[in-house]
Formats: structure tokens, sequence, C-alpha cells
């Protein structure tokens, strides 16, 4: 049988590179250009940084030359703001007691001159409940009357009478007496 | 000396593509700069931004005592001195007696009796019951007087008044200390006019001379060893 040759045949690829090589040329070409971007961009960020660098190391040197020769001041002005915090927040537990006393107080003086604000309670929370003595019943009911009005309750969130006691065997100045119990609105410091 | 056909290849393809094959080898070291700057970059970077924390910080003290011209250097020291009365570094309690006394005289409101509650005692504060006497003019004294007149600060969450009857009158008195730790990275803001008339009206409050022993200007002067094995009396 004769041999023969078909050319139409592809032959197989034995040589990857050289086949490929001016395609391989043109993406080395680009990415070797596209690093080489990148390695000029980082230069000059490294350059910026140092000099950002350099620049707050002069800062840091006059801050604390100023502040080691004025470390005493410093260390009062400290002491002062520390204890200045303190005692804000420790003024924080306090209930303030004297706007709250001082409206009863002028609230019964106002409605009759012998009534007494005999006990007060009050709390933190400003619940409180207080007992008021009276002479006579006109001066009780004067009372009521009074802290039913919107001038008494605007300082109150709750306000109710828990108890009345006559006795008739008291002083004079006591025989009438009514407890109240409540909780104060937020009142502040005069 | 037969080579194999592979070997023949590679030479050729050396022979053939040596541009390419070099152009190769330098991308790689150019690749391998960019790492190393990167690298570089990075370190250089994190060490920038802490080092600008630290200025910012540095700055905010800086700006601290050159522009706060609130108050003077005198002015800061007597009131330090007032404030350690206030809230003593550690508990005193002669100064809790004298305080109650004091609390007792300027307001006329007679305290008979206390006792400390020792459920509400903490490490900083300092609770006690307080049992006293007085008409509604005296007790309104106290109220108003109590939380700085006695030159020691004094906070109440709870009253019972009961009137001119001893013992029935039960007031709840919180005393302070507290220790000042010396923090740098603290920023101490600007003292602001409504501070410092605050405390100057905490100062009309107290009557007596307020001690300065418990306060003496705080010191920046400690010894630094040089060596940490050793102790600083050794060096």
């Amino acid at each position: 049988m004769k041999k023969r040759i078909n050319l139409f045949k592809k032959k197989p690829q034995l040589d990857f590179i050289s086949v490929n090589a001016p395609l391989l040329k043109l993406y080395l070409n680009g990415a070797g250009v596209l690093v080489f971007i990148l390695f000029l961009f980082l230069m000059n960020n490294v350059f910026v940084l140092n000099a950002q660098q350099q620049d707050l190391i002069k800062k840091k040197e006059i801050y604390l030359k100023y502040l080691l020769d004025e470390k005493e001041i410093e260390a009062n002005m400290r002491y002062f703001k520390s204890k200045q915090t303190q005692l804000n927040n420790f003024l924080k537990d306090d209930a303030n007691f004297h706007p709250y006393y001082e409206v009863l107080v002028n609230s019964i003086g106002a409605t009759s001159a012998n009534a007494v604000l005999d006990t007060i309670e009050i709390d933190k929370k400003r619940k409180t409940r207080f007992v008021v003595k009276f002479t006579n019943d006109e001066e009780m009911m004067r009372f009521l009357k009074n802290i039913e009005s919107e001038d008494f309750l605007k300082n109150f969130v709750s306000l109710s009478l828990q108890n009345f006691n006559l006795n008739k065997q008291a002083s004079k100045s006591s025989r009438y007496e009514l407890e109240l119990q409540g909780i104060f609105k937020e009142l502040t410091k005069k | 000396m037969i080579l194999p056909f592979r070997f023949y290849k590679l030479r050729r393809i050396i022979i053939n593509q040596w541009q390419l094959i070099v152009s190769f080898a330098v991308f790689l070291l150019l690749l391998l700069v960019v790492f190393i700057f990167y690298a570089r970059f990075n370190a250089q970077k994190k060490e920038v931004d802490l080092m600008s924390e630290e200025v910012v910080m540095l700055k905010n003290r800086f700006n601290t005592l050159k522009y706060n011209k609130s108050l003077t250097e005198d002015q800061i020291k007597e009131y330090n001195k007032l404030l350690a009365s206030l809230i003593p570094e550690t508990e005193d309690f002669f100064s809790i007696i004298y305080a109650l006394e004091e609390i007792s005289t300027v307001s006329h409101f007679e305290i008979t009796n206390y006792e400390i509650n020792i459920g509400k005692t903490s490490r900083e504060k300092l609770t006690l019951t307080a049992e006293g006497r007085g008409n509604s003019d005296e007790f309104l004294n106290f109220l108003q007087q109590y939380q700085f007149a006695g030159g020691r600060l004094v906070t109440s969450d709870q009253i019972q008044y009961g009137g001119m009857n001893s013992g029935s009158t039960r007031i709840t008195l919180n005393f302070y200390s507290k220790r000042f730790a010396f923090n740098e990275t603290v920023q101490v803001p600007q003292l602001s006019k409504e501070e410092i008339q605050k405390l100057l009206a905490i100062k009309q409050k107290i009557k007596f001379q307020f001690s300065s022993s418990d306060y003496q200007s705080v010191t920046t002067d400690y010894a630094i060893k040089n060596d940490p094995f050793t102790s600083v009396a050794d060096e």
C-alpha cells in the first residue's frame, strides 16, 4: 500500500511558548506596566508617609516639651477635673429634698396659719407621705380645697388621702390629722 | 552522549525566546519589589496611625493647658483644696463627725444621734442614718445646708421628718471618698463658666476655713527605675 501525507491534518502543538510568544509578550508587557504603576504609587505613598511621620515627630516633640514644662499645672488641672466629675456624679445620689419640703410648707402655710406639717417622708424616687394637723375642721376643709387646686397638684404626679384622724383627746392644735401619700414631680432646686 | 528530546526542545525555546524569559524574570523581580514596598507601606501606615493618635492626645492635653484661661494656677490649687475636702482621697471619720457638727451648728437643726448603715456603705460611700431634732424652719435650713456646709460632700436619699420629737426625724446621709487616678489618656475638657460658678457657690456655703492638709499639690516627681530588677532606693 502506498504511503500518503495528509497536509490538512493539524500537527500536534509541541511548543506552546514558541507558538504563543507574541501573545505572552503582550500580556507580560501589560502586566509589567500595571505592576510598575503600582510600584510608583506605593513608592509615592511611602514617601508621603515618611514626610507625615517626620511632621508628627516634630509636633510630638513640641507638645511633649510643653507638657513636661507644665506638668505640675496639668496634674493639678487633671486632679481638679477628676474631683469635679466625682462631685457631679455623687451629687446624682442626692434626692434634693429642699424644694419638695418647701412646696409643702408654703402650701400649708398659705392655707392656714395654725396648720402644722407634722411628719414627712420623702425618698429618692420622690415618693412622699406626710401628715398635716389642724386645729379645726374649717382649716382642714380649706386645706383639702387647696390641695385639689391646679396650683398645688402641679407639683405631684399622684396624691391621695390615706387616712383621717379626729382625736378629741389631743391638744387643741392637733385635733384633726390628714395623712396624704403621693409622688412628687421633679422639681429643680431654687 | 545522546540527550533526550525534551532537552533539545528546552534549549531551542531558551535560544529563541530569551527576550520573553528575561522579561518574565524582570516582571517577577518587580512583583517582589512591589510586595516588599507594600509590606513596608503597611507597617509604616500602622506606625503613622498610632503616632497620629498619640499626637492628637498630646495636642488635646496641650490645648487644655494652653487655652484654659478660665482659672489661674492658684485658683485651681485653691479649688483643689476645696474638692479634696469635700471628697477626700481616703475616708476620714473625724471629718464626718466634724461635718455633722458643723451642719448642726449652721442650720440649728440638732443632730442627736447617728449610726453607720453597713449594708449601704461601700468603698467610696459611707452611709449613716442621723437622728435629729428641730422645728420646721430649722429643718428647712438643714435641707438647704447639708450638702456642703460641713466641708464634706453629703447627699441624702431618704428623709423622715417627725417634727420636734427627738428620734423621729431620721435622715440618710452619704459621705464620699475616692482616690484620684492620673490617666493621661482621658481628655480634660475646657472649664466652663457654669462649673466655676457652681464651685464658687459651694465655696461660699462652706463657712469654715477648709483644711488644706488633705490636699498637697499633685506631684509628678516620682522616682524612675533605670534597672527593673533593683529597687529605687538601691539606685
